[in-house]
């Protein structure tokens, strides 16, 4: 397997944008492709090449699943870790996200000192180790 | 230990974090803003779809940078426009003015501790000798005299202090400066449930719920208690009334507030499930440490210092139930909860599991609420309970087992760390004959006047309890012999101009002390007993003064 190195966050909140730099760049050591709106992330992330989506759920214009979607049909995401991040918890809702092809969640508020770890572990899990 | 990595990277959020204040403050005026709008601006879908994404996107923020109370308000009002939005439930203009003017910048008070995971927790226990630092206490009052008195009384202990002659003034002035508590005199217990339903009702229509009551009250009857609980009094204090014990009483239901969140341990095997517990804690606003090797439970309690703890029942390694016996062993933690987490729905076994050392048992899947609040009235009560027992109930000082085990950890910690750490021993001078002349009560008040000013002087880092009757033992950690002194020194000269009054005298008192610092002492039993002969020579050369155990002139 190989790391997880290159991430793309599209969050629309700047503030957390910010502290998930801190969290992903500063404390895991990760390439970090910050994106305001979905938008930005179709633009932008079929040449960053990255191992790992990071999306938040509910945004203005494109929301996270249909970033998703029209991900798909752009590249080709069979290696790519797809997260979502989110405030709700119900498993009902969790379940709704991995059928559309996510590999796992994020609860929002997140832990800056824990996220990347959790996000290692979901890698892991995501290359079935 | 933090390195200069992680330094730098608590610096980076510190600044985040105060950028982030600042926008948040721009935004809730923007919101407060909306609540002016007229009826038919703010009913359009054009506003409301707005308002909803940006409640949305600033209540996420707000969580994540630690600020729970406004995260919350922020939630309710995200819920409200998704009603009327998405389900097509009918608008309530009046209600969402509401929401949006309770916005006010004042709310945006960050927890200290908070969801960003800051470090530096090690601290968490010595933040609860801070006195009340800057408080806000709404005081409801129509005695003039009385309220006079609370409000000298209590501001002498560092509340800041705005009062109320009557119950409508108070819901006049809007709550906007969001108090930290409330105090009310009930004079007539024929008009005390109704004027408690109201102060209860204003509170919860600001979103102020949580904001604790305090009753003082010349009655002293159960039917007053019960009026009294069944309006989320959480403190019911007799009259006459008496400030430092007031005082000591606010402090154990105020300060919960102000301090550090709750700190969970969790233990199970199951990664997964673990980190969906830890999570819905954490968006909570609790610190939970999540633990997937229960061998490793004795350290990391000594490290992590948990108000409660729960276990998953089912674990390869040991059970949950040999783990709470394990932990059991150590009378130290005897008073942390213990709660079991399983799937076993079988009663009889519960049962047996909470007999052996468990406090409360709870069945997987949990629901969010009822899960977290169990969670958080278990650590409420159990940290409530630790204080009494390791602090002195007319001091909040800590109690002489609890200070000279702490003493003890930081003399062993100044030994490790090549580090210094000094112990001074307090004596009041002639108290005996306070008491004797002016009678216990007013001795009383001498003793919890020291131990205040103590509190007030010394910095948080500093551990102070009662040793004995009169008597304080202060540690001061990284401070030399000479620097303590200088600093005790001025807190004698403080004391000494203290005025104490009984009912007809008035009278000083002073206070002599002896100091000793770590590297003078080979081990802990001298270090004390050097600083304790320091401070009878103090009383020998006359009293009211500091000595150093290396002055042996």
């Amino acid at each position: 397997m190989r790391n997880l190195k290159r991430i793309v966050h599209v969050e629309d909140d700047e503030s957390i944008r910010a502290i998930a730099k801190v969290a992903l760049e500063r404390v895991g050591g990760f390439t970090l492709l910050s994106c305001a709106t979905g938008k930005e992330a179709l633009e932008k992330a079929e040449q960053f090449a990255p191992d790992m989506l990071l999306l938040d759920v509910m945004m203005p214009g494109l929301d996270g699943p249909t970033t998703l979607e029209k991900l798909r049909e752009q590249m080709d995401l069979s290696g790519v870790a797809v997260v979502f991040m989110t405030a709700k918890v119900q498993s009902a809702e969790i379940e709704y996200y991995k059928s559309i092809g996510a590999c796992n969640v994020v609860l929002k508020p997140f832990d800056v000192m824990t996220l990347s770890e959790q996000l290692v572990q979901y890698w892991t899990e995501f290359n079935g180790e | 230990m933090a390195n200069d990595h992680e330094i730098s990277i608590q610096k980076e959020m510190a600044k985040l974090r105060n950028e982030f204040h600042d926008r948040l403050i721009k935004e809730l005026e923007e919101f407060v803003a909306y609540s002016k709008m007229t009826d038919q601006k703010l009913c359009s879908p054009a506003t409301l779809r707005t308002l909803y994404e940006a409640s949305h996107r600033l209540a996420g923020s707000a969580l994540t940078f630690g600020y729970a109370d406004t995260g919350a308000l922020l939630r309710r009002l995200e819920s409200s426009l998704d009603a009327i939005l998405n389900q097509g439930v009918e608008i309530n203009l009046q209600s969402l003015r509401k929401q949006l003017h309770v916005l006010a910048p004042a709310v945006a008070i960050p927890k200290e501790m908070n969801a960003t995971g800051d470090a530096g927790s090690t601290d968490a226990k010595n933040k609860g000798l801070s006195t009340a630092n800057n408080l806000l206490l709404y005081v409801l009052e129509d005695d003039p005299s009385t309220s006079d008195l609370l409000k000298i009384g209590l501001s002498s202990f560092g509340y800041k202090v705005t009062t109320f002659t009557s119950i409508e003034a108070l819901s006049e002035s809007g709550l906007k400066d969001r108090p930290d508590g409330v105090l009310i005199d009930i004079e007539k217990s024929d008009i005390a449930a109704k004027t408690l339903a109201k102060l209860a009702q204003n509170l919860s229509e600001y979103g102020m719920e949580s904001i604790p009551i305090v009753v003082v009250s010349q009655h002293d009857s159960f039917a007053e208690k019960l009026e009294a609980a069944r309006n989320r009094v959480v403190a019911f204090v007799s009259k006459p009334i008496n400030i430092p014990a007031l005082e000591s009483n606010l402090e154990f239901v105020l300060q919960p507030r102000a301090k550090s969140p709750y700190r969970i341990l969790l233990v199970d095997d199951d990664v997964y499930s673990m980190e969906h517990h830890r999570l819905m804690l954490n968006k909570w606003g609790i610190m939970a440490h999540a633990l997937d090797d229960p061998t490793k439970i004795l350290d990391v309690i000594e490290e992590f210092q948990p108000d409660l703890m729960i276990f998953d029942l089912h674990m390869p390694s040991c059970t949950g139930v040999e783990l709470a016996k394990v932990v059991r062993f150590h009378s130290h933690w005897i008073h942390i909860p213990i709660i079991f987490l399983s799937s076993e729905r079988n009663e009889g076994r519960q049962i047996s599991a909470m007999m052996t050392g468990g406090d409360d048992f709870i069945v997987k899947p949990v629901l969010e609420e009822s899960f977290v609040s169990t969670i958080m009235s278990r650590a409420q009560r159990a940290r409530q309970l630790a204080e009494l027992m390791t602090r002195d109930s007319l001091t909040g000082l800590l109690k002489h087992t609890e200070i000279k085990e702490r003493l003890g950890h930081e003399f062993a910690r100044a030994g490790r760390n090549k580090s210094i750490v000094s112990v001074a021993m307090l004596d009041i001078d002639k108290f005996k004959n306070v008491n004797d002349t002016y009678g216990h009560q007013t001795g009383d008040v001498v003793i919890a006047t020291l131990a205040h000013l103590l509190r007030r002087g010394l910095r948080t880092t500093d551990i102070i309890g009662r040793y004995g009757g009169e008597e304080y033992m202060v540690v001061l950690p990284d401070t030399d012999a000479m620097n303590t002194a200088i600093k005790l020194n001025s807190l004698r000269m403080e004391f000494e101009k203290v005025k104490f009054r009984n009912k007809t005298e008035v009278f000083t008192c002073s206070f002599s002390g002896g100091i000793c610092q770590s590297s003078q002492a080979e081990n802990i039993d001298a270090f004390v007993e050097l600083a304790d002969m320091a401070m009878y020579r103090a009383k020998e050369r006359g009293r009211n003064q500091i000595v150093q155990a290396d002055d042996t002139n």
